[in-house]
């Protein structure tokens, strides 16, 4: 008998209908049918020439867009002064022609401030400030930008700018929102490839590829992790559905995080607005088409990993009666449940799985993977189904296993990590137009079919050419992504504002050559972002006040277009959680590892809520490493726009709400803060109320009261102390309570009513403007 | 008993005590520069972006032609109910109970695998219902008698096979999560009657909230200024509405005015910065919010009368009694939407035991449902609200267990009422098992275009761009249902 194709075979299976509709589909049109097709493309019609044919024959516009030309160092506009940074001439030359004055320098409290949030999330000591105000040696602002990049302070900042890109989140999201408990490892791999500075393009190539090269890197395996990191149905029983849905995502967030293009728009139809085909958009696709995952990867060197086999199979040796006598008992019942499990699947998923393992095709060991899944049965399950008597004869074994006198080696550290299904991909199809396609990169960058070089692993080897044609040099569209994102995390805006869109839809640059002339600096310099930040935040932009007299006001320019003062920003949520704790002297400045639990506010359902840490130090650890679920959100982050972690965020949006006021001046947590920050200014300058006031003033601004601020807190001080002393003297037992100072030295507590005063003066600046925005 | 002392007057201090709210907006409004106070204090007044060049995010926006409704209510019956034994009878089923489906229907995939399964007959009778005799089950008695009000469609269709992708499209328009909810969208397109109360509020009918949680109403990629915002019971409706109860009132005002006086010597000092001014806004907003909210879910005002029609002094009705009752003041107040949860946390999800499952929860949502349509109606807001019930889908033909069904996102039924719709009227049919809609077939993106134009917002010009793609409620689908709109 001839044996029928694997494709032949699914594609007759999937004779299933969604919807009334008549048609039978093919797999690939059904896992297209049931896609949530994020494209509003259709209704507009085109802005720029794209007018792309079926064949690709693109116009001359769409070939001459800038995005599409090689990345040229254009020639500095001439020096004004001696030692100018040239990113200062670029913007000066579009103030000659606008008119515009730029703003003064601002101060070096100021300025200090500035970086030091911009590097490190984190406000600077007033140690630090003065240190630096004072400082009258040459070179003042280079030593001060080094000192903060070679800090491990800023990877932990600039990871979060990564995480928010590839929306990373520690559980599956959907229903069950299962907690992913590796998933840490992703972010410690990326706050510590900031810290060492990784080429950009090494950065790309372990992400999309780490699995594919040679050697076994514990970290670049880890770095994989980029490519599971979006959400999962632990219940999608149509897995060819979930497989599209999986692949289409990693597809749209490579194409938006690496190459700053909408290429979702693709998915169903030629771009309307950008030379991007259809078939662009699978020859994407195709690179990821042999993808699947290992959830359960040591993370151990080769040595560690053969050390730990052998004690593996010593203790095998003296356990496998024991473990026989086990896995007979339980076979049936395992067999039993995993059948029930199994009903639930469409036929096609039952023939996949009826299929022999050797026997299977490249595509069904992808769907088995997804199905196997979730017929994982749990021994915990398996037991409670036993009746009495074969549970007791369990637990007698169980109690020999332990008991054997051979302990079992402690397993190895795990991760997820992501891997090829095998060497052979499964086909890639237009849907619809039943067009198989190989892997390929854009077409009007480069037609032909991607060359793939083998690898010396059992995988296709596609990621690993897709990486580096992403980090090629003569990209034009990665290098200029990058800096790109990087003067806007330093400036608020892009140079592009529409950071994650480059195409015709998106904003055009405001300062082309400046642009280019960064991204030449970039790749001539080996893809390191350290010299970028150094070279940007030495510039005489970046040392500009918010606004003075005299200076381009925001009507003249009221984006800023032009970079001629400095933009005014809030604290973003993380940097507002650890500035409230650094201010508070809580801060526990621990670097990585497993994600800590907060103390969530009651009233918070219960479905997704966490189990706080029981030590109140872990809950003070910097926001980077705070559990981060996609069903909820940690309320304080998340009330300041913590992005939804199921989409990829190229640039947050900034809210202005009365919600973030009721957190900050009622919320428990902002309330604690306060206490503790009392606590540390009366044990740092005791409790004369001048003292404390400028103490305070000093935490929280870096700098001393001024006369009308002093004036203003003492009466404030007189005010709150009569409305306390008045509430304790009421004999009101509830009202007896107040809030006081944590940490303090009891001595320093005598005075209740001006303890609690205090704590409401500190919990004032803590909700305070000149705390919550950056000059 | 402390309850009743005037605070001023217990708490005496050395400045002059603040009397009111608007007492204590005089009092820190008067330096704010480029703010319109009396704007500030009038109400549905102003609201703030940080950017005074713009309009306000909430401020009343007009809609993109005359609309129909001003609110909506969306009783959301979480776990998806049985359309067969509710509004959409089907005797064929009940003739061939115990058989497989016919071979004329498709198997569909259902998460469950009970495509192959007998059908299980459905014990309800149903019976003529009002003037226009549509045809309500009697698990439903009350929502019978408001049948002449009811717009129920038959041939509802959706995409997801599970709860949370389904209750997500029903919500945000597809079954991945990241977009914006429906609310989200009106709130963005119309902004709110009054800025003291969030303008999109979600309810349930117990603690637990339905699958997927608050990103049922979040904004996705939108501006979290959109959300909706999940009311408790009690006198903490919102989280940290009050201050705890350690921190006295007059503390608390005394803070506050501290804060705007040193935000308003900070703005002063740094020109006329709208964000800075937006700031010291958001702390007076949250004051007012503070004092509106409670009064505006506190039902100690409603009659007796009002209460028995909702049912809340029963047990078995009394928490979804609550939520109806609440919405209802909430839409009086000029809350945009309201979304409410019966049966939050899947509760309709009747995999086996329907029988028990489903009259317990009709037995729930019956009475206060028809209570709040009737209350509505003699109020005069009826006419300017949209009511909707449904769920994430249906329910399956085929039986699951001997005495369940699975989940039917192939053809499912949902009704309106108000927002001027005549009502007393059927839409669509599904096939003779009930399972797949097949006549005038109703997608959620229908839906969802058709609930905003009743609200006089254009699906197909209410865009958010997102990543260089202006993205729309109905993603890139959506119809009118022309018997409703234009009807």
């Amino acid at each position: 008998m001839r044996p029928i194709s694997p494709m032949t075979r699914i594609r007759s299976l999937l004779s299933v209908v969604r919807g009334g509709d008549a048609k039978s589909h093919s797999w690939q049109a059904l896992a297209v049918a049931s896609l949530a097709v994020s494209c509003t493309c259709c209704l507009q019609s085109p802005t720029l020439a794209a007018a792309v044919d079926v064949d690709g024959a693109f116009s001359d516009a769409d070939r001459d867009y800038w995005i599409w030309q090689p990345v040229h160092r254009p020639r500095v506009p001439d020096l004004a002064i001696e030692n100018e940074c040239a990113i200062d001439a670029f913007l000066r030359d579009r103030w000659r022609t606008t008119g515009i004055t730029p703003a003064p320098e601002a101060d070096r409290r100021t300025f200090i401030r500035r970086a030091t949030f911009d590097l490190h999330g984190l406000p600077p000591t007033p140690e630090e400030v003065a240190a630096f105000v004072a400082d009258d040696k040459p070179l003042v602002y280079e030593r001060l930008v080094d000192r903060l990049l070679d800090s491990p302070r800023y990877g932990e900042h600039w990871a979060r700018y990564w995480l928010d890109l590839v929306r990373f989140a520690e559980s599956d999201g959907f229903k069950s929102d299962d907690i992913r408990p590796s998933a840490w490892r992703y972010r410690d791999y990326v706050i510590q490839a900031l810290n060492l500075d990784k080429p950009y393009d090494q950065f790309i190539v372990e992400q999309l590829a780490g699995d594919e090269l040679d050697g076994d890197d514990p970290a670049v395996r880890t770095a994989t992790g980029y490519l599971l990191l979006g959400p999962y149905e632990e219940n999608g029983r149509d897995v060819a559905d979930q497989r599209s849905n999986i692949l289409n995502d990693i597809t749209d967030v490579t194409g938006q995080v690496f190459l700053g293009l909408t290429i979702g728009c693709a998915r169903c139809h030629d771009h309307k607005f950008d030379p991007i085909l259809q078939k662009d958009y699978f020859r994407l696709q195709a690179f990821f088409a042999a993808l699947s995952f290992d959830e359960d990867a040591p993370l151990a060197s080769r040595e560690e990993e053969t050390r730990y086999k052998e004690r593996l199979t010593a203790w095998e040796a003296a356990t496998n009666e024991v473990r026989k006598q086990m896995a007979e008992l339980e076979a049936p019942y395992r067999a039993k449940i995993r059948a029930e499990k199994r009903v639930v699947f469409p036929d096609y998923v039952q023939v996949v799985l009826d299929t022999p393992v050797d026997r299977r095709a490249p595509l069904e060991v992808q769907m088995a993977a997804l199905a196997e899944r979730q017929l994982i049965v749990p021994t915990e399950e398996l037991v409670k189904r036993m009746p009495a008597e074969d549970r007791a004869q369990w637990e007698e074994l169980q109690t020999k296993l332990t008991g054997c006198g051979v302990s079992r080696p402690t397993p190895l550290p795990r991760v997820m990590i992501a891997k090829d299904i095998s060497a052979v991909a499964p086909p890639t199809v237009v849907p619809g137009k039943n067009v198989t396609v190989e892997p390929g990169f854009l077409t009007i960058l480069d037609a032909g079919p991607a060359r793939i070089d083998p690898v010396s692993k059992p995988s296709t080897g596609r990621r690993l050419a897709l990486a580096r044609w992403i980090g090629r040099p003569d990209n034009p569209l990665a290098a200029r992504v990058a800096v790109n994102r990087i003067w806007q995390q330093h400036f608020g805006r892009g140079i592009v504002a529409t950071s994650g869109d480059f195409g015709a839809q998106g904003e055009q640059p405001s300062h082309p050559e400046l642009l280019d002339w960064l991204a030449a600096q970039f790749i001539d310099g080996g893809f390191r972002q350290k010299p970028l930040h150094r070279l940007i935040m030495t510039s005489a932009a970046y040392r500009r006040a918010c606004a003075a007299p005299g200076a381009a006001t925001p009507e003249q320019d009221p984006d800023n277009t032009y970079w001629a003062r400095f933009a005014r920003r809030r604290l973003s949520a993380e940097q507002l959680r650890d500035a409230m704790l650094a201010t508070s002297g809580e801060l526990n400045p621990r670097m990585g590892g497993e994600s800590a639990r907060s103390e969530l506010p009651r009233g918070i359902s219960a479905a997704y809520a966490w189990k706080a840490d029981a030590d109140e130090t872990q809950r003070n650890r910097r926001s980077i490493y705070m559990f981060s679920r996609r069903n909820l959100r940690e309320p304080i982050l998340d009330v300041f726009d913590l992005p939804d972690p199921h989409e990829c965020c190229t640039r947050r949006i900034e809210t202005t709400t009365a919600p973030q006021a009721l957190q900050l001046m009622n919320g428990q947590w902002s309330l604690d803060r306060a206490r503790a920050f009392a606590g540390r200014v009366l044990g740092a300058c005791g409790g004369n109320p001048d003292q404390a006031v400028s103490c305070a003033y000093r935490m929280a601004f870096a700098r001393n009261p001024e006369a009308h601020e002093l004036a203003a807190s003492q009466r404030f001080f007189v005010d709150q102390r009569a409305i306390i002393a008045d509430r304790l003297a009421g004999g009101i037992p509830v009202f007896q309570s107040v809030l006081l100072p944590r940490g303090a030295p009891p001595a320093a507590l005598a005075d209740r009513t001006g303890a609690a005063a205090l704590v409401d003066f500190c919990h004032v600046l803590l909700n305070s403007s000149e705390f919550l925005y950056v000059d | 008993m402390h309850d009743s002392l005037d605070e001023n007057a217990r708490f005496p201090s050395h400045r002059p005590p603040v009397r009111s709210r608007r007492d204590f907006l005089v009092r820190c409004g008067a330096g704010f520069g480029a703010l319109p106070l009396v704007a500030l204090l009038s109400e549905g007044g102003w609201a703030f972006d940080g950017n005074t060049a713009n309009p306000s995010p909430l401020a009343l926006k007009p809609a993109h032609f005359a609309p129909r409704a001003k609110h909506v209510i969306f009783l959301f019956m979480d776990g998806g109910p049985s359309q067969l034994d509710t509004f959409d009878p089907k005797p064929k089923v009940n003739e061939l109970a115990g058989q497989p489906l016919p071979p004329s229907i498709k198997r569909p995939i259902t998460p469950m695998g009970v495509s192959n399964n007998a059908l299980l007959a459905s014990r309800r009778t149903f019976r003529p219902a009002g003037r226009s005799g549509i045809p309500v089950s009697d698990w439903l008695p009350h929502i019978a008698t408001c049948a002449d009000d009811l717009t129920v469609i038959r041939s509802c269709w959706a995409d997801g096979l599970n709860h949370v992708g389904s209750v997500c499209q029903m919500n945000t328009g597809s079954v991945l999560a990241g977009r914006p909810s429906l609310g989200s969208w009106v709130t963005y397109g119309l902004g709110t009657e009054n800025q003291n109360l969030p303008s999109f509020v979600v309810l349930t009918d117990g603690e637990r909230e339905p699958p997927g949680g608050a990103r049922n109403w979040g904004t996705g990629f939108m501006p979290g200024t959109y959300q909706g915002t999940r009311f408790r019971n009690g006198a903490q409706p919102v989280l940290s509405l009050q201050p705890p109860a350690r921190v006295a009132p007059e503390q608390q005002r005394r803070k506050l005015e501290l804060l705007s006086e040193i935000n308003r010597q900070h703005a002063l000092a740094r020109g006329d910065d709208p964000e800075l001014e937006a700031r010291i806004a958001s702390y007076e907003l949250a004051y007012r919010m503070q004092a509106e909210a409670p009064e505006a879910i506190d039902l100690a005002a409603e009659t007796a009368e009002t209460r028995r029609l909702y049912g809340l002094d029963s047990a078995p009705t009394a928490n979804m009694a609550r939520s109806c009752l609440m919405a209802r003041r909430l839409v009086e107040r000029g809350v945009r939407f309201v979304q409410i949860y019966c049966g939050s946390g899947s509760r309709w999800d009747a995999h086996s035991k329907i029988e028990q499952n489903h009259s317990e929860l009709c037995r729930a949502s019956d009475q206060p449902i028809a209570g709040l349509i009737q209350d509505l109606k003699r109020r005069g807001l009826l006419a300017e609200t949209l009511v909707i019930w449904g769920g994430e889908f249906g329910r399956t033909p085929m039986s699951e267990k001997g005495d369940g069904r699975d989940h039917n996102p192939y053809g499912f039924s949902m009704w309106m009422a108000g927002a001027g719709l005549a009502g007393g009227r059927t839409i669509g049919a599904t096939d003779e098992m009930g399972l797949f809609a097949i006549q005038d077939r109703i997608h959620v993106h229908d839906l969802h275009a058709t609930i905003l134009a009743l609200l006089g917002l254009d699906h197909k010009r209410l865009t958010w761009l997102h990543n260089g793609r202006d993205e729309r409620a109905t993603i890139n689908g959506g119809e009118l249902i022309p018997r409703i709109y234009p009807g």
